[in-house]
């Protein structure tokens, strides 16, 4: 109750809450102009969270996101262009029912409904991260060996849908991790002979290349056609209705919101997988299926909950182990150790203050999203004013600067070229970058803890299955590994011969 | 710029191969059976493993497919310069911002950007101008990154 009180404390400045207004406008912004993703957002905000005490720095990325996933609905129900990739799954629906005349129902479902699948998630979050918290206090390295690897298991066979590219683009990540003095034996590998590289490559300019510089070299590259025509321009009362649906649809917002959080804590899987799968199974699950596809807001309800369920739900992990469960949190982790913030069991017990105050921002700003939203909705027409051949180059800009901002020096800025130049050929070649990211995140914890539990077992492999725990979730992860396996064997099996 | 599955292949076993080269030279850790070198070593088996899979996946299903297909973009004149010219520029901008100073390289960077994405010159000049002022402003005044004055040294504020 004290550590409440001491968060609220933390938050009733006046600078904690500029920072969040501002996080959230520019979040608003990023969402709302197609080819500018949320992890994008977060890319670019890092430099500056970098030079912030620790609960403004989380809570800027917190609300940043979270009104960037809602905001990238806007484009694709007026111009049938998601925002950001999460929107994707129902961006021709909303656009659907523009055309139908509904442009303020789908425009209003998606700002309601984000903002509650937001609540629902941080509630998800709030419980059960201290309650794993609790178990994972009691973890050795063979718990985190497994759970690491479980992780990146995720991320190959959930993430991606050719899992043999998902797990070389992991490997790759790996790689990367294993760069430089940071390994158990303290020897410098693959630096070449450079000092710059003795501390690993710089994990931020990194980031910065791979979901900025890229997005930037796809638009230069881009046929690049002249400005966006609106499919509506003026948006009346967007909450008319939204009652009704909320009447018509609980099972479908429970389901939505439910799932968007599980798959959110998958780690590698986040917001735009979670409004997939969930609009496939409201479609499912729907009494009029064949509605779906020709503007029928169902799925928009129950996907557009699921989003932002999932941004929720990628911090358990990610606080309780330090596993990402999306691109985003693999950024936020790397900002957590920064500021001295580091995620792992004991985060609840050496400053409880400092995670509460961030619980509250993520309920403050999935409340906050409603007025701020409903602005992003009338303004539209304005922030689409801002010509996208002008912001790519600024942003690119800026991206030299904070690249350069976290070591001082102009080598990170050689990294961010090259990450972005890497990450561009490879979603060009189907190779997903979510899978280099979890593993250049957790490259160093899975080696740390496979040395130690190797050094306890004496050379008995049969000590990574002794613990219960350890056991359960080797076993799991073993099974997802020889699913394809067996998928394989069932359907020669079921195959006419 | 798509590279067929076979050749993605043929690079991914040659990387790893190098990878296990160099790591012929890590040193072992005195009394454990595994050093620096055994991640490493395991990563590259599972990249060439990965590689044959692909590989032979590739030969399998795409036969008619080109070894390497070009995207429009690097068949346009235009749009091939405006890449090279963007990269180019953050490439300039690393080699020479410590000599001239960010206030000269960094409009000249965003100057080439602009041009690369077929930006007016009437929008082009005063932005190239103007908006590096304002992350000079963001970042050295409000947070202390010490960006390099080079030429303007004797100016510096």
């Amino acid at each position: 109750m004290e550590n409440l009180a001491l968060a609220l404390s933390l938050l009733a400045d006046p600078y904690v809450l500029g920072v969040i207004l501002a996080a959230s406008l520019f979040g608003l912004f990023v969402g709302a102009i197609p080819g500018l993703t949320a992890t994008m957002a977060t890319a670019l905000l890092v430099p500056v969270t970098f030079f912030m005490p620790p609960v403004p720095a989380v809570a800027a990325i917190v609300s940043c996101t979270a009104m960037a996933i809602f905001s990238g609905d806007i484009p694709g129900a007026l111009l049938r262009m998601p925002g950001t990739p999460a929107s994707a799954a129902y961006t021709d629906e909303a656009y659907a029912m523009t055309k139908k005349g509904q442009a303020e129902l789908v425009l209003g479902a998606g700002l309601v409904f984000s903002a509650i699948g937001g609540i629902f998630g941080t509630i998800v979050l709030v419980t059960a991260a201290p309650m794993l918290a609790e178990v994972a206090l009691n973890f050795s390295s063979f718990e985190y060996f497994w759970l690491v690897l479980l992780g990146l298991t995720c991320a190959v066979f959930i993430a991606s849908d050719r899992p043999l590219k998902g797990f070389v683009a992991l490997l790759l990540g790996l790689l990367l991790a294993t760069v430089g003095l940071n390994n158990p034996a303290a020897h410098p590998r693959f630096t070449f002979g450079s000092d710059a590289l003795l501390g690993g490559i710089s994990f931020i300019p990194m980031m910065i290349g791979m979901f900025a510089v890229s997005e930037v070299l796809r638009f230069v590259v881009s046929d690049r056609q002249g400005p966006l025509t609106l499919a509506q321009e003026r948006i009346g009362n967007v909450f008319k209705g939204q009652w009704t649906l909320i009447r018509q649809y609980p099972l479908a917002i429970l389901r939505g919101s439910g799932v968007g959080t599980l798959i959110g804590a998958l780690p590698g899987a986040g917001a735009d997988i979670a409004a997939w799968i969930s609009y496939a199974i409201s479609k499912k699950f729907s009494r009029t299926p064949e509605k779906f596809g020709t503007g029928h807001v169902e799925g928009v309800v129950e996907s557009g909950a699921a989003n932002n369920g999932a941004l929720s739900g990628a911090w358990i992990p990610a606080l309780v182990f330090g596993i990402p469960g999306d691109s985003i949190t693999a950024i936020a982790i790397g900002v957590l150790y920064l500021k001295g913030m580091n995620p792992g069991p004991t985060i609840f017990l050496n400053h409880p203050e400092n995670i509460y105050a961030v619980f509250i921002v993520f309920f403050l700003a999935n409340v906050l999203m409603i007025p701020l939203g409903l602005m992003a909705i009338k303004l539209y027409k304005q922030i689409l004013r801002v010509p996208r051949r002008v912001l790519m180059p600024v942003i690119l800009s800026f991206c030299m600067v904070g690249a350069f901002a976290i070591n001082n020096t102009a080598f990170d800025i050689g990294v961010m070229l090259t990450a972005g130049v890497v990450a561009f050929l490879m979603e060009r070649n189907g190779f997903p970058i979510a899978p280099v990211i979890l593993g250049v995140v957790l490259g160093g914890m899975f080696e740390e803890n496979f040395a130690n539990s190797m050094i306890k077992a004496e050379g008995n492999w049969l000590a990574f299955f002794e613990r219960p725990i350890a056991g359960t979730l080797g076993v799991v992860t073993l099974l997802v590994w020889l699913s394809p396996l067996a998928v394989r064997g069932w359907r020669r099996r079921r195959a006419p011969a | 710029m798509k590279l067929h599955d076979g050749l993605i292949a043929a690079l991914l076993i040659a990387f790893a191969v190098a990878i296990l080269l160099t790591v012929r030279d890590f040193p072992p850790m005195p009394g454990q059976s595994f050093g620096p070198a055994l991640f490493p070593t395991l990563i590259a088996v599972a990249l060439i493993l990965s590689g044959v899979l692909l590989g032979v996946g590739g030969l399998r299903s795409g036969r008619s497919q080109p070894v390497l297909q070009l995207d429009a973009w690097v068949r346009s004149p235009r749009l091939l310069l405006d890449f090279c010219l963007a990269v180019g520029a953050v490439l300039f901008y690393i080699l020479f911002s410590e000599a001239l100073g960010y206030l000269i390289a960094a409009p000249l960077a965003l100057l080439a950007f602009l041009i690369a994405t077929g930006t007016r010159a009437i929008v082009a000049v005063p932005a190239a101008l103007l908006v590096p002022l304002l992350i000079h402003y963001i970042f050295y005044t409000l947070l202390r990154v010490p960006l390099p004055w080079g030429l303007l040294t004797d100016f510096a504020w």
